[in-house]
């Protein structure tokens, strides 16, 4: 069986996640589309609830790692999730990403 | 407040947005942990060097990619892909990539692990913004059940699409939660900070 390859550091330089909120002119939220902030904490908890769900079907380490992921996303557990399986993080990720580029698009 | 500057005149560079699907991408259901996304990147920037040096150009211009896929419950696979924007010189490489044959669209019968269009590509000024630059960074890897058509063709069933469900659903939040965004994502021709998009 193949190995997984390594995960990344969580440290390093920084990246597209470096980048600062957008200029509010370039804000995708005032998109009518856009991913409410209450929306994607119940996706997360939605999330969180279904990993723990799938640790139940489990034992030992297996189960640890999916308990481990949940409470990652859980918004009862942890306030400002860091993990790209995150609803929160990725609202919070794709305003600012997509708000760059949208500035980029139609310049200054 | 972001700061993005541009090298040229804002509003003289065109834009595209495209999705690619390089041949071979499809992941099984209990594998995807083995995935490497970097690596897929990687390969990706190799096929742009090819496409490049088959229209004899360098790499100029801009490009943003991010690593996308979804859940095929036939097949029990995920066939990964790349949703993107190129601006500028970038264009005509995306484009390019049809020449390569990791981009051979599939065929009736032929039995490869390929899409039927491999390379997808709207240039022009980008409208009802920003709804196409939502496109490459989005909210959820869905369902998208094939079958195969008459002609031996496998093909999505339309409609709208629903989220994964059951093992594969905690496959993906596991793949998500194993790698940061900088190695789902890749950028070309410009770098983020902490003071916007740097174009170089």
């Amino acid at each position: 069986m193949r190995r997984a390859p390594e995960p990344p550091p969580k440290i390093g330089r920084p990246g597209i996640t470096s980048l600062p909120n957008p200029n509010p002119r370039f804000n995708p939220t005032r998109s009518p589309g856009f991913e409410t902030r209450e929306a994607v904490a119940r996706e997360d908890r939605l999330r969180a609830a279904r990993l723990r769900w799938g640790a139940t079907k489990l034992s030992g380490a297996r189960a640890r790692e999916l308990n481990e992921v949940a409470d990652a996303i859980d918004p009862d557990v942890t306030v400002s999730p860091t993990t790209v399986a995150s609803s929160r993080y990725m609202r919070l990720q794709r305003i600012r990403i997509i708000g760059a580029l949208w500035e980029l698009v139609y310049g200054r | 407040m972001a700061a993005n500057r541009t090298a040229t005149a804002p509003g003289s560079c065109p834009y595209a947005v495209f999705t690619v699907v390089p041949e071979d991408w499809s992941v099984l259901l209990g594998t995807l942990y083995l995935v490497d996304p970097r690596r897929l990147l990687a390969a990706f920037r190799q096929h742009l060097y090819r496409s490049a040096m088959g229209l004899g150009v360098g790499l100029e211009g801009q490009l943003f990619v991010g690593v996308h896929g979804a859940y095929d419950p036939a097949t029990k696979t995920f066939p990964l892909h790349l949703h993107g924007m190129a601006r500028g010189g970038m264009i005509p490489i995306v484009d390019g990539l049809r020449k390569l044959g990791k981009y051979r669209p599939a065929q009736q019968g032929d039995g490869r692990d390929a899409a039927n269009t491999p390379v997808r590509i709207s240039v022009g000024p980008l409208s009802n913004m920003p709804d196409p630059l939502t496109y490459f960074l989005k909210k959820y890897w869905p369902a998208r059940e094939t079958y195969v058509d008459e002609h031996g063709v496998r093909r999505a069933y339309g409609g709208k699409h629903k989220g994964i469900s059951g093992p594969a659903y905690i496959e993906y939040l596991q793949f998500f939660h194993r790698w940061r965004l900088e190695d789902l994502t890749m950028s070309m021709g410009m770098h983020a900070t902490q003071n916007g998009i740097i174009l170089h």
